[in-house]
């Protein structure tokens, strides 16, 4: 959804949902990350000494899924607080248009009172500056925590690769478990990846587009 | 936007902005009242958004825009108070009377700067300067919820819909033949006003106040044996026609 917005015309109240709506699968994976986690942890339990390689990956994995879950909802969160400056900046820029736009009537009209509008036009100006710079600020918080998505998210697959090669050498009746355990979390790292990283570049791009 | 002074006594003063030419066809033509006292100014149905950068251009001419101390909305209708989020921007210090019973409604509009200072269904009374008005229930009238503002110095009856006429464009600000007249207004108030009994309770109400001009918020100000006229003939008007 969030790869459809034309970034020349960009509303960032609307991306922001955009890219917390899109996320909502992110959560998903988190979830099932989890439920492969504790899937692990039976396994290791019933394979005893046999799968104590595997013990650590899935002490990891529960890590992982408690980690992506608190990220998805403090993106939610961040999205939107820039989703709520977004609007307020709609507004402060609604406002300073049509307080210039009267500005320039009364100019034209020698209206003899015109002076008192120059004076809360600057100061409107500069609330609409400041309401700009709140929206810009949480974008680029919201873009660190998708990053910190990413990265959590590398790891997991550099954890699923030990995972394949631990597998591979545990007792062949829990071997094919555990492959299967990590070419979950290969599969889910791989989703979530693809997904925040295609949010991250609308996010990058948008707000690059509004800084200049 | 043209603004058009109806009364003037010394620093007390009716002003009646409304006719932009600049309006989009499709927007309803809406009457603005300012009363100025004692470098203290009150907008009376301020208006919608769309109007809001004319009408702030033509304040402007009369009185400093700090001096704008209070706004007043009869009820919660777009074209009443829906430029509430702009004047909210601008004004400092400034308080929004409206019914009681909109206020959970009109603050959509945005109004987190401007007090709301609720009117009681029973009115009140507020001072500008060194003027008194009063907020008189007009309630179904059309709104629920819903005043028109008496001046009893400058005897002027802000009536708000009551009495609106949708008029040609070019039409004059006061009434010049109430027969005439009768033809913009007949529909507007069968239709919107939904309760005899309520206009009849207005019209007792009216009376009983020493009015020489009416003036409401869309059309042309009805002055003097007019007011009464228009008291008469809305007496006797059915209204609240969409159900029969």
């Amino acid at each position: 959804m969030a790869k459809k917005i034309d970034l020349g015309k960009t509303k960032f109240h609307l991306l922001a949902v955009s890219v917390a709506a899109d996320l909502a699968l992110v959560k998903k994976q988190g979830e099932a990350i989890s439920l492969e986690a504790m899937n692990a942890k039976v396994l290791v339990a019933r394979a005893g000494v046999l799968a104590l390689g595997f013990r650590p990956i899935t002490d990891f994995m529960v890590q992982l899924a408690a980690s992506t879950i608190r990220l998805v909802q403090e993106i939610e969160k961040e999205a939107l607080a820039v989703s709520h400056h977004s609007v307020a900046r709609l507004r402060t820029s609604n406002a300073v248009q049509m307080a210039e736009k009267a500005q320039a009537l009364a100019k034209d009209s020698g209206a003899r009172h015109r002076a008192s509008i120059d004076g809360f036009v600057a100061s409107m100006l500069e609330t609409d500056i400041q309401t700009n710079e709140n929206v810009l600020n949480h974008t680029q918080k919201l873009i660190l925590l998708l990053e910190e998505i990413v990265e959590l998210m590398m790891a997991a697959s550099a954890v699923s690769s030990s995972a394949r090669v631990e597998s591979a050498a545990i007792d062949v009746r829990f071997s094919q478990s555990f492959q299967s355990v990590s070419n979950k979390l290969e599969q889910c790292s791989g989703t979530v990846r693809e997904k925040v990283k295609t949010n991250l570049a609308v996010l990058e791009k948008a707000l690059s587009v509004q800084r200049r | 936007m043209k603004a058009t002074v109806i009364y003037q006594s010394g620093d007390h003063q009716w002003i009646i902005f409304g006719r932009d030419p600049d309006k989009k066809d499709k927007i309803v033509d809406t009457n603005q009242h300012m009363v100025m006292s004692g470098g203290k100014a009150i907008l009376l149905d301020p208006g919608g958004i769309e109007l809001f950068a004319p009408m702030l251009a033509a304040v402007a001419h009369h009185v400093p825009i700090s001096n704008i101390t209070t706004l007043f909305a009869s009820h919660q209708d777009p074209d009443i108070i829906s430029s509430l989020g702009l004047w909210d921007q601008v004004l400092e210090d400034a308080s929004l009377y409206a019914p009681w019973l909109w206020e959970g409604f009109i603050r959509h509009f945005g109004c987190d700067k401007i007090t709301y200072a609720a009117i009681p269904d029973e009115g009140m009374d507020i001072r500008i300067g060194g003027r008194t008005l009063t907020f008189v229930p007009a309630h179904y009238l059309h709104a629920s919820g819903n005043f028109s503002v008496y001046d009893p110095v400058a005897k002027i009856l802000m009536s708000g819909d009551v009495g609106a006429a949708l008029l040609p464009d070019d039409a004059p600000m006061v009434v010049e033949d109430f027969d005439d007249h009768i033809q913009y207004m007949k529909a507007f108030h069968q239709r919107w006003m939904p309760s005899n009994k309520a206009k009849q309770v207005w019209v007792d109400r009216v009376r009983q106040l020493d009015v020489e001009m009416m003036s409401p918020q869309h059309g042309a100000i009805f002055k003097g044996d007019d007011v009464n006229r228009f008291l008469d003939w809305f007496e006797a008007l059915d209204v609240g026609i969409a159900v029969s």
